[in-house]
């Protein structure tokens, strides 16, 4: 593009960075389908249909341009449900980079399983595009640090999927705990076990299936894309994925990357993180499930604040100060007395969320969608920003790496390297299989 | 100190045909491997495990060939690897996460095995020991150009002046798969003389990558020199987008 070209719809969109606030070019309700964002969604399994899709189609701002899995069944299913909610219906693809190819698709939703999070990521945003990534957003640290630097580089709006950050039970939890309305703050647990029970996370090993044929319509080999070659098996694949390492953290990345990411929040630390981490993890060695079922990690960070990270005592983030606790959870709000929660929060050195991309409500979507479009229009900082993302998924890997070891490690978060240990610092790193590479 | 007893017998259990039991026996020598922090200790893990990767079974091929000198040859010069193609990718792994020398010969030797060099060649590029990038250039040439494409993202990933040079020299591969890996991995590597290379081979992205590779190494009228190339040229728009936004910051 050169400045004398006119101005089109997408070049808008991306370069608007010197427009005046957002609120003075931005029309709140039933945009012209001229002024919508074009969505390719990459990855449409559960998540990216039931969750991204769904809410998508509602969506007045967007129009789902383009779908893509290697799974033909998941994206016949998606397809079905595109064709009834618009028109006109959306391309289809198996390979992302020919959705990546499309000059008229503006953005993409990439919710596909974690090992390939950075590569199609990093290739979108050097297409143009911008980027809601799910979480957490790496398999890995190093592969955390390329992204942002991509997204720097490349003006990059980007989302990530811990959409906690859009639910007012956790954001008024992170700006009562600015502002001291529990005292100084000593301790955060995040609480990883199953949502509405006290009782620890679903602990299960997974069962052995003997090994099969891939059926006529996945592509295993580009399902598995850069992890480690393995035989098919129904159990790796699809939503079990999260429960082997080279594909996802486990539990402490799933879940932690919605906890572990409300505390790195609360604590002013979206972009740095803890400095000492111990974990104690129960790896399950009789497979085929390899991650850590059961977990406690301690995490100190520089100020002194103690972050646990474990299964025990529910679903949700608990801040304890030195007057009073709160907990926060997907359903209640809660304090150790009725006078910590209410009132305005004073001081905009406390507040969580930038106003100018403040949400707009839209009946049956969801504001973590709705903030993303509002960012690509003033090309805004989002509320799970890609360094936001990179850090808290890193706390979750740090976590991985201290259980795996079994000792205390030392974590520098400005070199984002651990001090003195060779073995953890190779660990930051996963190779990629052939021919993918960042 | 010395390593665990039950080492060997796990390295045999992972072949067993009981997936329980080979899964079992893996996380045991991962767990050996990763807590064990002694160096001397590390090295005779390294050892033991390297041993095992390539480790042949006692011939005996040549024998049942006795009426066939040809094939007979054949089967004394082929390799016949003591432990099935699984066990040997295991432990390729597993040596990749030893940061030390001894781990380094084996996982060389196991790039010529074809069904276990993709991971030694992944192991290799995590190795802190120097000899590992000579050993993975010397794989440059080997059959398999999608084999090649990891060679190459692997020194590009462990960086230093050999790297460079091999990747200079891919760049001009007959096969594009390895052409087009070697021209965009140079974008990692902070030498502003590889704009050329990148400009010849009309890379757009691999050139907006050394740009902001060598903004990061503090040549920034290198990297704008970069930017302002492809903000004049015919680069897409996202490239050019970048160019005007890092323009615009300086």
């Amino acid at each position: 593009m050169t400045h004398s070209e006119p101005i089109r719809r997408r070049t808008f969109l991306k370069g608007s960075a010197t427009l005046p606030a957002a609120s003075a070019v931005y029309a709140p309700s039933n945009p012209p389908p001229s002024d919508r964002v074009s969505v390719g969604l990459i990855g449409v399994g559960v998540r990216g249909r039931d969750h991204h899709l769904r809410k998508l189609l509602k969506n007045p701002h967007a129009r789902i341009a383009a779908i893509c899995d290697v799974d033909a069944n998941h994206a016949a299913l998606a397809a079905g449900m595109a064709v009834k909610a618009q028109s006109p219906r959306p391309l289809l693809f198996s390979d992302f980079r020919a959705l990546l190819d499309r000059k008229d698709i503006d953005a993409v939703v990439v919710s596909t399983p974690d090992h390939w999070h950075s590569i199609i990521a990093i290739q979108a945003m050097e297409a143009g595009k911008d980027l809601y990534c799910e979480k957490p957003l790496t398999l890995f640290i190093e592969e955390g640090r390329r992204m942002v630097q991509v997204a720097r580089q490349y003006g990059t709006v980007v989302q990530v999927g811990s959409q906690q950050r859009s639910d007012w039970r956790f954001r008024r939890a992170v700006e009562l705990v600015r502002a001291n309305r529990i005292g100084r703050l000593t301790r955060i647990t995040a609480h990883l076990g199953n949502p509405g029970t006290t009782k620890g996370a679903f602990i299960h090993p997974g069962e052995w299936e003997p090994v099969a044929t891939p059926p006529a319509e996945l592509d295993w080999n580009a399902w598995l894309g850069p992890a480690p070659y393995k035989d098919y098996s129904p159990n790796r694949c699809h939503f079990e994925f999260r429960y082997y390492l080279d594909h996802s953290g486990g539990r402490i990345t799933d879940w932690g990357a919605h906890h572990n990411d409300i505390a790195q929040w609360a604590l002013g630390m979206d972009e740095s993180g803890p400095v000492k981490i111990e974990g104690q993890g129960g790896f399950n060695k009789a497979g085929p499930y390899d991650y850590a079922g059961l977990m406690t990690v301690r995490y100190t960070y520089s100020n002194g604040v103690e972050l646990v990270t474990e299964n025990e005592g529910g679903n949700g983030v608990r801040f304890h100060g030195s007057d009073g606790w709160i907990f926060a959870t997907r359903m209640t709000l809660e304090a150790s007395s009725p006078e910590i929660l209410p009132g305005p929060v004073a001081g905009a050195d406390t507040r969580a969320y930038d106003e100018r991309n403040k949400n707009e409500e839209i009946p049956g979507t969801d504001d973590h969608h709705n903030n993303w479009f509002d960012c690509i229009r003033s090309r805004g900082r989002c509320a799970a920003g890609i360094e936001a993302g990179h850090r808290s998924a890193t706390v979750c890997h740090l976590g991985n790496i201290a259980m795996r070891l079994g000792r205390p490690l030392q974590w520098d978060p400005g070199k984002e390297q651990f001090v003195g240990d060779p073995v953890a610092n190779i660990l930051k790193g996963k190779p990629m299989r052939a021919p993918w590479s960042l | 100190m010395s390593i665990n007893p039950f080492v060997p017998q796990w390295i045999h259990q992972m072949a067993d045909s009981d997936q329980a039991v080979a899964f079992f026996a893996y996380q045991s020598l991962l767990e050996s491997v990763l807590r064990t922090r002694d160096e001397a200790e590390q090295s005779e893990l390294a050892a033991a495990l390297g041993e095992a990767l390539t480790a042949q079974a006692k011939s005996g091929g040549a024998g049942s060939f006795r009426d066939n000198a040809f094939l007979a040859a054949a089967a004394l010069e082929t390799a016949n690897p003591l432990h099935p193609p699984l066990v040997r990718n295991h432990l390729a792994r597993l040596l990749g996460y030893l940061p030390v020398e001894k781990a380094v010969p084996p996982l060389a030797a196991a790039l010529q095995d074809l069904e276990a060099r993709e991971m030694a060649r992944q192991s290799l590029e995590r190795l802190p020991a120097p000899q590992a990038t000579a050993a993975l250039i010397s794989a440059l040439n080997a059959p398999g150009p999608v084999f090649c494409t990891g060679i190459i993202a692997s020194l590009a990933a462990r960086g230093g002046p050999q790297s460079l040079s091999a990747i200079v020299k891919a760049a001009d591969d007959p096969q594009p798969e390895i052409r087009a890996a070697a021209v965009m991995a140079l974008g990692a590597f902070p030498d502003p003389s590889l704009d050329a290379i990148l400009e010849r081979h009309n890379a757009p992205v691999a050139r907006a990558r050394l740009a902001a590779t060598l903004r990061s190494a503090g040549n920034k009228d290198a990297s704008d020199h970069i930017y302002k190339s492809l903000l004049a040229g015919n680069a897409p728009e996202a490239q050019k987008k970048a160019a005007h936004l890092a323009l615009q910051s300086s």
